[in-house]
């Protein structure tokens, strides 16, 4: 990012190239209208660039580029009455840590599960679980960077998760039963 | 099945891809804000082939204003020749043509004293 910042584009490239899916990822899994994940991800990246002066390089690049992602989304959300923000509130309160699931069932939930249910699962799921999943899931990004980009603590998050996993997979097997 | 399982099975099922021209319609929005062409000057975006057409025009129009003050040849009156002109003018202007025949007009020095002078 230092070179990016000096204003080589080939650097920004490597960055783009490498955060990209990623970002388009959380992008749509934080949007309702799917038509705009593209037009946003690049807003992102335009942005990012505009900004290269304001980024602190004590801090990690990717927290960076997702918080700019994040906030973005927001702004673009607010403007369209989608969000519904109480869900992106912190909930401290009913933090605990994912330990013993059932896990071994969870992956022939998933792997019957066609592509497009999955996806509707995930999309019905309460924003704040389903941001924080698609942050893990999606884009790969660590407990301790979610954590960053969302503004919660790092147990806030693994409880966010945990219960959106259970969300979603209790959305798949209704979806089985029906 | 480990959590990294979960999530990476989710990854499989749940993850979207960017459409074909997505990476070049994101570089065409950079470089139009960042890499902007420098517009040219009026004079670098003329067409060096019809500045060429100028100095021809110029030769047909010395020949059309030649020919008005040769009117003792022909025997005409100030009227007739000015009509006479009016009328070449016009067919000048409007068979445009004619310029690019005579882009490649090469005149002997002979040639351009009679333009110039009127006589040989």
């Amino acid at each position: 990012m230092a070179m990016a910042i000096e204003g080589d584009q080939k650097a920004f490239e490597v960055l783009y190239e490498r955060h990209r899916g990623g970002i388009m990822n959380y992008v749509r899994g934080m949007m309702f209208d799917q038509n705009k994940v593209e037009e946003i991800t690049q807003e992102v990246f335009l942005k990012a660039y505009r900004q290269k002066d304001s980024y602190d390089q004590r801090h990690k690049f990717t927290t960076w580029i997702y918080s700019i992602a994040r906030n973005h989304s927001i702004d673009v959300m607010r403007k369209k009455g989608e969000s519904l923000y109480e869900d992106f509130k912190t909930d401290e309160d009913s933090t605990f840590d994912i330990k013993d699931e059932a896990l071994h069932s969870e992956e022939a939930v998933l792997a019957k599960a066609e592509n497009a249910r999955v996806r509707e699962a995930l999309d019905s799921l309460p924003e704040g679980q389903r941001e924080v999943l698609s942050l893990r899931a999606l884009s790969e990004l660590s407990y301790a960077e979610i954590a960053n980009v969302t503004g919660k603590s790092e147990s806030s998050v693994k409880s966010l998760i945990f219960r959106a996993k259970q969300g979603l997979l209790e959305k798949l097997k209704e979806g089985e039963e029906e | 099945m480990k959590k990294k399982d979960f999530f990476s099975t989710l990854k499989k099922t749940a993850e979207g891809k960017p459409s074909a021209d997505f990476d070049k319609s994101f570089w065409d929005r950079f470089d139009q804000e960042f890499n902007p062409k420098v517009k040219k000057h009026w004079w670098e975006e003329l067409n060096l082939s019809q500045l060429a057409l100028m100095p021809a025009g110029a030769a047909v129009a010395i020949i059309l204003m030649v020919n008005v003050y040769q009117k003792i040849d022909f025997g005409l009156d100030d009227d007739k020749m000015l009509s006479i002109g009016a009328i070449q003018h016009e067919e000048m202007l409007q068979h445009m043509d004619m310029l690019k025949e005579m882009e490649n007009l090469d005149l002997t020095e002979q040639e351009w004293k009679y333009l110039l002078e009127g006589k040989i």
